[in-house]
């Protein structure tokens, strides 16, 4: 679904923010983009969506180039921005107005979602906070059925129940052929949803690897006395380490802000790739 | 499916257009008749002797001031981040964006504001004639219009208000904030270079009746020259508005 091959951009002339990039992914997945601040993570969604031309590489997703932005590549991808604007009309007339440009809409998809959010349909888009607007675009894009949904910083103003929330009803509105592209940095929100962690630092993919072989291959806990652990990476914790190593036969949960430290921080991590 | 224009999705995109900004319109349109109500029943009332020709002028100058302020303000949703992503994610060709924003600048104007200002022309008559108890006053008359401007001239305000028009058009298109100022900023200062040009050429190095020559050896009548002028802003406009187009398909977000 996604090929990107030795992907170049920049914002600036002097210094690249995708140098080489290449990443590939197939229907079926959530995918966890993570990065730090200003690694790019937001601008490689954009790319996916169109709304950036590459400098070099290539580009095909949906066997299209994004930024042709062609109808039938459009009818397919939905992008929920981080900011982004709503006409100051009722949510019904939204979904009206709008739900007949996707060939795949459908409309008791969002009025079920709707309701786990629950939101009014009766009431104004101008009117409602940041949080309700976006389980309401989050909603949209569900509906919609495109085959890939890029999220940029979904959590981001929404509050605890709707978080959880969130991940429910994501799990739940997915068919096999769709990929959700999640980009964010608040972990916490999206573990237990994602299947894959993708993570970019200094312009390139650093790790791409399903959240199963992770666990297949790594082991996360927490010790007092890091001398007795034979760790790939530690973190000081309350009362220990949180601590990342080979797994040992006992399965543990992925620490994904673990995982994470210790792939930014160079840790060199096997993961044994499963097909899957 | 064709990727470039496909009626059915081209009227989709028209509807949920109308749909999402039907109050926008109505509300433009409301404002716009009842300012050039207001406006005209002043004029009135000042002009005791106001007539047909008056109501020409009136016409071609509020009109064109109206069409330059509502072609620059095309393609609103490229002045803002959030909107110009919400935009270019539709679902349509950009062809089908791009004729959307004739229809609805060029196509909609062209057919309104002639009827808002017959209608507000003649409720302010009919006002001004019951303020003013002792004059009757008419409205206007599209008649009155050709009578004003001879037929040669007309065609060749038309080709200027076309190529006017499209350099808005196209300023919108290109920049992202206050695309109006800016295009007659930069059209002004363009002007104001060829004007510097020309009077240099002619008055201070005196080469004026080498132009001249030039002018008559291209043109032996003054119907060539009429049409070469047309001829000129005919193409001027198309490649203005390619110009604009590419300029939509090309946008990015910063």
């Amino acid at each position: 679904m996604i090929e990107i091959q030795n992907l170049t951009f920049s914002y600036s002339k002097k210094e690249h923010l995708f140098q080489e990039l290449s990443l590939q992914a197939k229907e079926g997945s959530i995918i966890g983009l993570l990065g730090k601040n200003g690694a790019g993570k937001s601008t490689l969604l954009k790319l996916m969506a169109g709304l950036l031309k590459p400098h070099a590489g290539a580009m095909d997703i949906l066997n299209q180039n994004p930024f042709h932005r062609q109808p039938s590549y459009l009818q397919q991808v939905y992008f929920v921005p981080e900011e982004f604007a709503v006409p100051a009309i009722s949510i019904n007339a939204y979904v009206k107005a709008t739900g007949t440009l996707y060939p795949d809409f459908d409309y008791s998809k969002m009025a079920g979602i709707m309701h786990d959010f629950e939101l009014d349909g009766a009431k104004n888009l101008g009117k409602m906070s940041y949080g309700q607007k976006k389980k309401f675009l989050i909603a949209f894009a569900l509906s919609t059925n495109c085959k890939l949904l890029l999220l940029d910083e979904p959590t981001n103003g929404l509050d605890i129940p709707s978080k959880s929330l969130f991940r429910k009803v994501v799990a739940g509105a997915l068919s096999d052929d769709q990929m959700v592209i999640i980009s964010t940095h608040q972990v916490k929100d999206v573990e237990n949803l994602i299947d894959r962690i993708v993570l970019i630092d200094h312009g390139r993919i650093m790790f791409n690897h399903s959240v199963l072989d992770v666990s297949q291959s790594l082991a996360f806990s927490t010790v007092s006395d890091l001398k007795k652990a034979d760790c790939l990476y530690s973190e000081l914790a309350p009362g220990g380490y949180h601590i990342l190593s080979k797994k040992n036969g006992t399965e543990t949960p992925v620490d994904i802000e673990l995982l994470f430290n210790a792939v930014t921080n160079g840790t060199n991590l096997e993961i044994h790739e499963s097909n899957i | 499916m064709n990727q470039i224009f496909n009626f059915p999705r081209f009227i989709k995109l028209l509807s949920f257009n109308f749909n999402i900004h039907k109050k926008r319109y109505l509300l433009l349109l409301g404002g716009v008749f009842a300012a050039l109500f207001l406006f005209q029943l002043v004029i009135l009332l000042s002009n005791p002797r106001w007539n047909n020709m008056d109501w020409s002028g009136l016409f071609i100058g509020t009109g064109v001031v109206g069409a330059l302020f509502y072609f620059g303000k095309s393609f609103p949703y490229l002045r803002k981040k959030e909107t110009t992503i919400d935009a270019l994610m539709i679902p349509a060709s950009v062809f089908e964006k791009y004729l959307l924003e004739i229809v609805s600048r060029f196509v909609v104007y062209l057919l309104l504001f002639p009827v808002i200002f017959y209608l507000a022309s003649h409720l302010s008559a009919i006002f001004a004639t019951i303020l003013s108890e002792d004059i009757s006053y008419s409205g206007f008359m599209f008649v009155s219009l050709f009578d004003m401007v001879p037929k040669e001239a007309f065609t060749i305000l038309v080709w200027v208000f076309a190529f006017g028009a499209s350099i808005v058009f196209a300023g919108a298109a290109s920049i992202r904030k206050y695309p109006l100022i800016k295009t007659i900023v930069l059209v002004g200062a363009i002007f104001m270079v060829m004007v510097g040009y020309f009077y240099i050429i002619i008055e201070v190095i005196d080469v004026k009746q080498g132009l001249e020559y030039m002018t008559r050896s291209l043109h032996g009548s003054k119907e060539s020259a009429l049409m070469s002028l047309k001829l000129f802003l005919g193409c001027s406009t198309l490649i203005t508005l390619v110009y604009a187009f590419f300029k939509l398909k090309e946008r990015e977000i910063a």
